[in-house]
């Protein structure tokens, strides 16, 4: 049911039909408030006998005389902020009068003379409008009720009616009128209304509590004694023509207020485009402020180390303090590409911290999951001692022949060898003799396969001639540019002559372990499973869930809508020991919504949810986390946790009931003992 | 019916591994923030800053989390 705000009072209809009267139209608009009709004959006739409302914008140029409606309807404007004028008449039927109930509009009946009436066949409740009826009579059959109206000019009233707190410009209260606290012959009004007689003497209320006023700006629905300016930093502006223009400076006076003042609040998203933009209020009473916030608050920053933590606000990293302030929203976080993360990015761990926040106490926010896409990568740039384990012994070398090395390079990658003949103390390559280089270097100054194969045995040979050791180390460099290809090393062989064999060569090849160095593709994508919920359930409980920061807490896990019969992905929860100088010994055990106890088996319990035991849902539970869940469950799980130490436990449940939805909640119990 | 703190909660996930990585491409959030067609509209006090003429001035902040305000 659609609502609107009237002064301050939400009203709600079935329908609200909009007409802007100067810029609206009854061919192409449907009556929406994006889409208004132009005239109140159109707007009338799609009102519904009873039960809808029209919003009037603007001053109709062209009178309208709008007749035989038998409707009750509710005639809604703001002068002052649309100059909502309705010019002309409208006629009831004589077999079912037209039940109207107007509000903050001004209605303006041009038309003079006896039967040119402004109402007929109208029961008229009037709320903070004004009323300018040139002919004689003014309702004919119809009864009145004026509420805080201003009123130039009423024709004698035919029924018997009342006015209540309203100001007459007349001397005299037309005929027909009873009048509670009124006031006639206020001559003085500018075009805003504005009253200074009157002030608290009228029947009744204002909004604010105090005796109301009289005139429009008096009662429930008085009109809006405010005006706005926003202040940023010492300047002062005001929204005109939807452009921001600065005004003033502060201290506020009154000549800028008078002159630039707007009676609305310009929307949020125009006001942020100010820097800390402030509402500067000027009222004669005190202000109500409402601010609509998202019912649900999730807000992220990202860190590296865990400690350091950044958000990504237009298009530029800032350094977040303030999570609530500072944090990035879903869409903020979805938006940073590849290049923006790679500003802040160090391999290594990759942490979210998350605020999250319900503004309904009966509505918790909560977030399913987090996908951090990763790009396809290798290890790259990387050397390795091929011979860490399985250095090669030369005490009974002769002689090496040749080095054959079985390797593949596809486009982009490279591979380069250094050797080492003291124990890996310092590396050499042969460039016109044996030099040594620093293995970092081993990628720009490391031997190729076609200088390593093309080396002779007499240039070997100092290999063997020179090492104090006789042993004799091997490294290779690894080094792609290219993502998709990676280079390869099977087999690197050595033939040599043996000192006691010196007729027969033989040959070492070094074995090339699988995983080390052969670049790898990683797997592309990380889900990060969270629990979902935030708050506790009752304050009456014995049990804290994610209460305050100096006692344990533990987010809770709402089970509702598992799918039976299938296993839930695995949830994370954090436990958190908020103690400063307290070990706790933390008992977690599952219950239901209402609190039954689930029933351990084994390392898992089940929820006493369903009367066959084979219905019932299971819960495991696990310090840690791996594929095989059930492998790592216990139950019920406990575990020490240090004074301020956090824990992350996993949750999985199988729903296997035989409806296929579970309606049961599940609960986290958490224990602390102290220890 | 639950009732949940209206009190802001943060929690920090456990880390993702990215060793070995080159960056990140992108992250894909799924949880229930986005429905911001739910508003909640709650009533806030203004601060008396001085009088003139015109009326009392008083001054309210603008926080970016809100999506709407009116004053009457």
């Amino acid at each position: 049911m659609p609502t609107i705000i009237v002064s301050g009072n939400t009203l709600s209809f079935n329908n609200i039909y909009y007409v802007d009267a100067v810029n609206g139209s009854d061919t192409t608009g449907d009556g929406s408030e994006l889409s208004p009709y132009k005239t109140m004959t159109k707007a009338v006739s799609m009102c519904a006998t009873n039960g809808d409302a029209i919003f009037f914008k603007g001053t109709n140029s062209t009178p309208e005389t709008v007749s035989g409606i038998a409707k009750t309807i509710t005639l809604i404007g703001d002068y002052l902020k649309y100059k909502s004028r309705f010019v002309g008449r409208l006629i009831g039927s004589d077999s079912s009068f037209l039940n109207l109930t107007a509000y903050n509009i001004y209605l303006d009946n041009p038309y003079t003379g006896t039967w040119h009436e402004m109402f007929a066949y109208v029961n008229a409740n009037l709320y903070n409008c004004v009323v300018y009826d040139r002919a004689g009579y003014s309702n004919v059959f119809g009864t009145y009720r004026f509420y805080n109206c201003y009123i130039f000019r009423l024709g004698d009233c035919y029924s018997s009616s009342q006015s209540t707190n309203c100001a007459f410009y007349t001397s005299r209260f037309p005929s027909g009128m009873s009048t509670i606290t009124c006031i006639a012959n206020i001559t003085s009004y500018t075009e805003k209304f504005e009253i200074s007689v009157g002030v608290d003497a009228g029947t009744g209320t204002d909004r604010d509590g105090s005796p109301a006023d009289i005139g429009v700006y008096g009662g429930q629905f008085g009109w809006s004694r405010l005006k706005i300016l926003v202040a940023s930093g010492n300047d002062i502006y005001t929204l005109s023509n939807g452009i921001w223009t600065k005004v003033g400076s502060l201290p506020i006076n009154d000549f800028v207020v008078d002159t630039y003042g707007m009676y609305d609040v310009p929307l949020v998203s125009r006001l942020l485009e100010l820097e800390n933009p402030e509402l500067l209020i000027i009222s004669r009473t005190l202000p109500i402020v409402t601010v609509g916030f998202p019912t649900k608050e999730i807000y992220y920053a990202v860190s590296m180390d865990g400690e350091t933590w950044y958000s990504c606000i237009n298009n530029e990293w800032i350094e977040c303090i303030d999570m609530y302030l500072e944090g990035m929203t879903k869409q903020q976080v979805e938006s940073i590409n590849f290049d923006k993360w790679s500003e802040i990015f160090i391999p290594g761990n990759l942490y979210f911290k998350i605020l999250i926040k319900t503004n309904d106490s009966s509505v918790t926010p909560y977030i399913d999951q987090i996908t951090v896409n990763l790009p396809e990568t290798f290890n790259v740039g990387s050397y390795y001692v091929l011979t860490n384990l399985n250095q090669i012994n030369t005490l009974d070398w002769k002689s090496i022949e040749s080095v054959v090395i079985n390797q593949e390079t596809p486009n982009g990658t490279d591979v380069r060898y250094a050797f080492s003949l003291d124990n890996r103390f310092t590396w050499i390559v042969y460039d016109n003799g044996w030099k040594p280089i620093n293995l970092n270097d081993i990628h720009s100054e490391g031997m190729t396969i076609y200088q390593i194969q093309s080396l002779n045995s007499q240039k070997w040979q100092t290999l063997i001639d020179n090492s104090p050791t006789h042993k004799l180390d091997v490294a290779v460099g690894l080094k792609n540019t290219d993502i998709v290809n990676s280079p390869k090393v099977d087999s690197i062989i050595f033939n040599y002559t043996r000192l006691d064999l010196q007729d027969n060569t033989e040959f070492i090849k070094i074995p090339i372990p699988e995983v080390g160095y052969r670049n790898t593709l990683i797997e592309e994508e990380y889900v990060l499973k969270l629990a979902e919920g935030i708050g506790f359930d009752s304050v009456n409980t014995d049990y804290d869930f994610y209460t305050t920061p100096d006692r344990i807490y533990l987010k809770s896990l709402d089970a509702g809508n598992y799918i039976g019969g299938r296993d839930s992905n695995v949830h994370a929860v954090e436990v958190i020991n908020g103690y400063e100088d307290q070990e706790f010994e933390v008992t977690i055990i599952a219950t239901t919504a209402d609190g039954q106890i689930a029933e351990p088996r084994e390392n898992y319990c089940l929820l006493p949810d369903h009367e066959e035991e084979r219905g019932r849902t299971k819960i495991e539970l696990s310090q840690i986390y791996d594929n095989d869940f059930s492998s790592v469950a216990e139950y019920p799980l406990t575990f020490n946790l240090a004074a301020q130490a956090k824990k992350v436990i996993y949750i999985k449940i199988n729903p296997t009931i035989y409806s296929t939805v579970g309606s049961r909640s599940l609960k986290l119990q958490l224990k602390g003992r102290p220890l | 019916m639950a009732v949940y703190s209206t009190d802001p909660q943060e929690i920090i996930t456990f880390p993702i591994s990215t060793s070995g990585r080159r960056g990140i491409n992108n992250v894909t959030i799924d949880d229930n923030s986005s429905d911001n067609s739910d508003i909640t509209v709650v009533q806030k006090s203004a601060t008396f800053v001085t009088s003139i003429n015109s009326g009392d001035v008083w001054s309210f902040p603008i926080n970016k989390k809100m999506v709407q305000i009116g004053v009457y």
